[in-house]
């Protein structure tokens, strides 16, 4: 069968499975996700990533391994990343202060908005925004990642293979963190714990002779603990520190109100536009991520309103409309871009795909990779029905958000109220629940703090965590792929630099160093 | 927090990681790994378990020299000395939490026997509520407060029950409606 | 406390009643554990998990699955070794799992009489893979092709099966690049991908195969392959071993005999019945039961360590 059966097939396997009040399980899943994700969004110190971190166990508990659960809990992640990028706008808006980092654009135009009685204003133009972009973002994930793995699959064998994964890397430790040498540590350290209790030899490499050790750390454990408990830790320090300067943080009077009208909404859409193709562009290329694409889209967005401001109305960072929507258009915009590499290579391009991809990895049914948009001559291919089906639910939690989102936002707008000092305690115990949930040993719990007190050395020495985690995953990835392609070209010690594609791609891997290192040296 | 700005920072971190990283190469690598870098396997060449691990810590030891060498500006870090206190702290903190979570129903149920005639065992008990929440609702509830307090410089008694109030509530969003999802330490004993 | 004291005492009482309860039908005094020696997802884990499942709901025994995987069923071996005997331990491995993969690391300390094989419950229908687009109908037209200078990559997924490809490969003067990947599914997806020319697949293949995409060059078998008869016989190429192999539940060393006898039953009754899930599945993917019990499994697995040890020996 063709594309277009499985397009038909996947968009029919979201109302498959069993039904709850009359609504197919799937989209339940994925509608709450996306209520969840608006209401973790909304809380600051709270972000997309940490909810689907610490989902992800509870949801494996209640659904299992098998292929059946794949939609449902994927669609439950997916939902919190949408709803996440737009509820970080509420307190970015009515309270300034930012709910995650790539909302931090936001708090310029929206909170001067707010103190002049437009926080309803501002908090449509960001919901607009936002799923605008989102929208964007998924129609060209939906478009691309299926000739892009066709295209990866006819044309890399396992040496290309393997060097892309080490381009990847290296990219990613270039354009994250404070330097490029910081970033390569992080790499290497992520790479060396992944070969930990791992290897193809029958005693467990480098596990001291501990039982414990031996299948490696627990995954949950690593990750969660690097980067969730590590960033809970290193808030609780910024509050400590913050206690000690400047007392109690105080809270803010609010007054919701505003319109926005068609008129707006459409003039709206010359700032959204841009900045929903830079954010796009900027989510497909793995690592940096969508405060950089917040940072340009606002940027971008400036430019053009310095050029076409009319008389009277404020200007970017005075409370300006537009700022609003081109920050909120271009950081949404990331998040449905950011699954093109995941699906199409399997490689994560940012926190929340880390947890896509360990969804997809530990329940059967889709293995990220070139092989998913493999056409069969005959019969199907369930990988690309079930890609086609989480294509199908992301469009729907769009369509969702569309209509009540914007309503949900406002409703969320309470939870700025909760002070930190319980809620990232509570963070902290929630995760560790969670993750005893899915690996039931006190022993998982030691990983877990311990790897928290790792991402704390981390973040306190500014090394930075993501390339850190990216390299844990795909560690086991690039040494199969290596040995493969090792023995495939029969044993040819330089069969990463084989063939022309490969030679390239370890080429701009070294290229990508060496500017990089020059540009930071310039600076 | 401390803040500290020396701009041997990175330096010293660099030198600190290609430390450890000659050490895994050194001496860890060789011998905890019963493979070398290179096998022969049916008459071929295949790669050993110590070839991946190796090239990680290369990969470390060129990035901590250039970290050495570069004398960037980075980021404050926290001072030595207010480091290792602030790790002390979260390493006693983490340990009372989890050995409380483990060992209080455990001791209870010790206690009941000591104190009448029964013979019981928290193991063959562990499904029963409350029981079953002893150890984590009071290690949860200590975990809070404790944290809360490092965070505020303070703790009233009001915020303590809100934190009881909240580990119960984690303990039973768990507990309650996943039949197969076992709170701590309900899986280890 | 009230309520605890109370439900102690109630608890207190349910287990006496237990103890001293009928002793006619083996019962298990406790929850039964179920270590599955393969990753969540796969087909051992599958089945077990299935099989599990239902004799909870027919005996109302509580079967707790947890994964106890590494070194190709070693680690179940080595950890069950230690567990009590019984029967409120059981495992899911492989025949593969006692015979070479015991035999090929003694550093695990495993022998055959550290287990108590129960049943078999479906054997692997392993044959020797292609895609139909290159050309190939038998194993033959593999060795011909290799034979006028083509370099081959062989995909096989245990140490076992790269061991037959290598003795193909010698028997027939051949210069086949064997690739070791990690599982089933991995073979067949890089066969489909075009990184591997040919591989071993135990099974999942059926699907492809039946739809023309893939096609059985040979059996790796001692007999003909279920799904394609007419394919060849690997044994007839050369290589005097063949890869039969089956999905084992096992339990602790010295089991109760009246444990072992109600468990098998239990499990083989589960298993026959292509109305559950668990029969369903092996219906599906292996073409039904392969039931092989009591003294038959264990002298099935000592002559599977011994075929190991000559196979080891022969691809030297």
């Amino acid at each position: 069968m063709g594309m277009a059966e499985h397009i038909l097939l996947g968009i029919q396997a979201i109302f498959a499975g069993p039904a709850v009040l009359g609504i197919p399980l799937n989209i339940l899943m994925v509608i709450g996700g996306l209520f969840f994700g608006i209401f973790i969004g909304a809380t600051p110190g709270l972000a997309g990533p940490m909810a689907m971190a610490i989902a992800l166990p509870i949801l494996i508990s209640i659904f299992g391994y098998e292929a059946s659960a794949l939609l449902p809990i994927v669609g439950f992640l997916l939902g919190i990343m949408k709803g996440a990028t737009l509820g970080g706008a509420v307190p970015a808006i009515l309270f300034n202060t930012p709910g995650t980092p790539d909302a931090l654009m936001t708090t310029y135009d929206g909170y001067p908005m707010t103190q002049k009685g437009e926080a309803r204003k501002a908090l449509k133009a960001a919901h607009f925004a936002s799923v605008s972009g989102d929208t964007i973002s998924d129609i060209v994930l939906i478009l691309c990642a299926p000739f892009l793995a066709v295209f990866v699959e006819a044309y890399l064998d396992l040496p290309e293979k393997s060097a892309l994964i080490i381009l990847s890397l290296t990219f990613i430790a270039a354009v994250m963190g404070t330097s490029i040498s910081k970033g390569l540590v992080a790499i290497g350290l992520g790479l060396f714990v992944a070969f930990i209790g791992s290897g193809e030899d029958f005693y467990p490499r480098l596990s001291l002779g501990v039982d414990a050790i031996a299948g490696g750390f627990p995954i949950a454990a690593v990750v969660l603990g690097s980067l969730i408990i590590g960033e809970v830790l290193f808030a609780m320090l910024e509050a400590r520190s913050q206690t000690q300067q400047q007392g109690k943080i105080k809270q803010i009077v609010l007054k919701v109100a505003g319109k926005l009208t068609l008129k707006d909404r459409l003039s709206l859409l010359a700032y959204i536009l841009p900045s929903a193709f830079i954010g796009t562009v900027i989510g497909a290329l793995p690592g940096i991520g969508s405060t950089l694409a917040a940072t340009l889209g606002y940027s971008n967005g400036k430019r053009r309103h310095h050029l076409r401001r009319k008389e009277g109305e404020p200007a970017f960072g005075q409370g300006a409309v537009q700022g609003v929507a081109s920050t909120e258009a271009a950081n949404s915009a990331v998040s449905g871009a950011n699954l093109i590499p995941v699906l199409s290579l399997g490689i994560p391009g940012n926190a929340a795909a880390i947890f896509l991809i360990l969804a997809m990895e530990t329940v059967d049914g889709l293995n990220p990779g070139p092989s998913v948009f493999r056409v069969p001559s005959e019969g199907i291919n369930s990988e690309m029905v079930m890609a086609f089906g989480l294509f199908s639910l992301m469009i729907l939690a769009n369509l969702v958000n569309w209509l009540v989102g914007g309503q949900v936002m406002q409703l969320m707008s309470i939870m700025a109220r909760v002070p930190r000092q319980i809620l990232m305690p509570t963070v902290l115990l929630v995760t560790i629940t969670s993750v005893y949930a899915q690996e039931t040993s006190l022993y998982a719990l030691i990983c877990l703090l311990g790897f928290g007190l790792f991402g704390l050395f981390m973040r306190l020495t500014s090394i930075p965590i993501l390339p850190f985690v990216i390299a844990y995953i795909l560690g086991n990835i690039l040494e199969r792929t290596a040995r493969q392609a090792f023995s495939s070209t029969g044993a040819d010690p330089y069969f990463l630099f084989s063939s022309p594609t490969s030679i390239l791609l370890m080429l701009s891997a070294v290229l990508i160093i060496c500017i990089f290192t020059w540009k930071r040296h310039k600076k | 927090m401390a803040k500290f700005t020396s701009l041997k920072s990175d330096m010293f971190l660099g030198a600190f990681l290609l430390a450890l990283a000659l050490g895994a190469l050194f001496v860890w690598i060789p011998l905890d790994i019963d493979t070398g870098l290179v096998e022969r396997v049916r008459r071929r060449n295949v790669i050993g378990d110590t070839l991946a691990p190796t090239a990680a810590i290369i990969l470390i030891i060129l990035a901590s020299g250039s970290l050495i060498l570069s004398r960037s500006h980075s980021q404050p870090v926290a001072s030595f000395s207010s480091g290792l206190r602030i790790f002390g702290y979260f390493i006693s903190v983490f340990t009372v939490t989890l050995m409380v979570m483990r060992y209080l129903g455990p001791l209870f149920i010790s206690l009941v026997n000591e104190t009448s005639a029964a013979e019981l065992n928290y193991r063959n008990l562990r499904n029963i509520w409350p029981l079953k929440y002893l150890g984590y609702v009071v290690g949860g509830t200590f975990l809070l407060s404790v944290l809360s307090h490092f965070m505020d410089n303070g703790l009233s008694r009001r915020r303590v029950a809100l934190f009881f109030l909240i580990t119960f509530m984690i303990a039973l969003f768990f507990d309650l409606p996943f039949e197969d999802i076992l709170l701590p330490p309900n899986g280890d004993v | 406390m009230k309520s605890f004291v109370l439900s102690a005492a109630i608890a207190a009482v349910t287990m006496l009643g237990t103890a001293t309860g009928a002793l006619a039908e083996w019962k298990p005094n406790g929850p039964i554990k179920l270590m599955i020696a393969f990753a969540a997802g796969g087909g051992a884990d599958t089945i077990a998990r299935a099989v599990g499942d239902e004799l909870q709901k027919r005996h109302g025994w509580e079967i707790q699955p947890q994964q106890v995987t590494g070194g190709g069923g070693l680690k179940l071996a080595a950890a069950m070794k230690s567990e009590p005997s019984d029967g409120t331990t059981i495992g899911m491995a492989i025949t593969e799992s006692y015979g070479y993969n015991m035999v090929a690391n003694p550093g695990a300390g495993i022998t055959l009489a550290d287990v108590t094989p129960l049943t078999t419950v479906a054997g692997f229908q392993m044959g020797v893979v292609a895609k139909t687009s290159k050309g190939w109908k038998t194993i033959d037209d593999v060795i011909a092709a290799a034979k006028a200078g083509e370099t081959l990559r062989f995909g096989t997924m245990t140490p076992k099966l790269s061991d037959l490809a290598f003795l193909l490969s010698d028997a027939n003067n051949l210069n086949l690049n064997i690739v070791e990947v990690k599982g089933g599914k991995a073979v067949m997806n890089g066969v489909n991908a075009g990184d591997l020319d040919l591989g071993f697949m135990a099974g999942i293949q059926a699907k492809g195969v039946a739809s023309g995409d893939l096609v059985n060059l040979a059996s790796a078998l001692t007999v003909p392959l279920a799904q394609t008869p007419e394919a060849p016989l690997m044994m007839d190429r050369g290589v005097p071993f063949g890869a039969d192999g089956y999905f084992l539940f096992a339990a602790p060393p010295g089991l109760d005999p009246a444990a072992r006898k109600a468990l098998t039953d239990a499990i083989i009754e589960v298993v026959s019945d292509p109305s559950t899930k668990a029969g369903g599945i092996i219906k599906k993917a292996f073409g039904g039961t392969s039931i092989i019990k009591g003294s038959d499994v264990e002298a099935l697995l000592e002559a599977d360590v011994k075929a190991a040890k000559e196979l080891i020996k022969a691809a030297q």
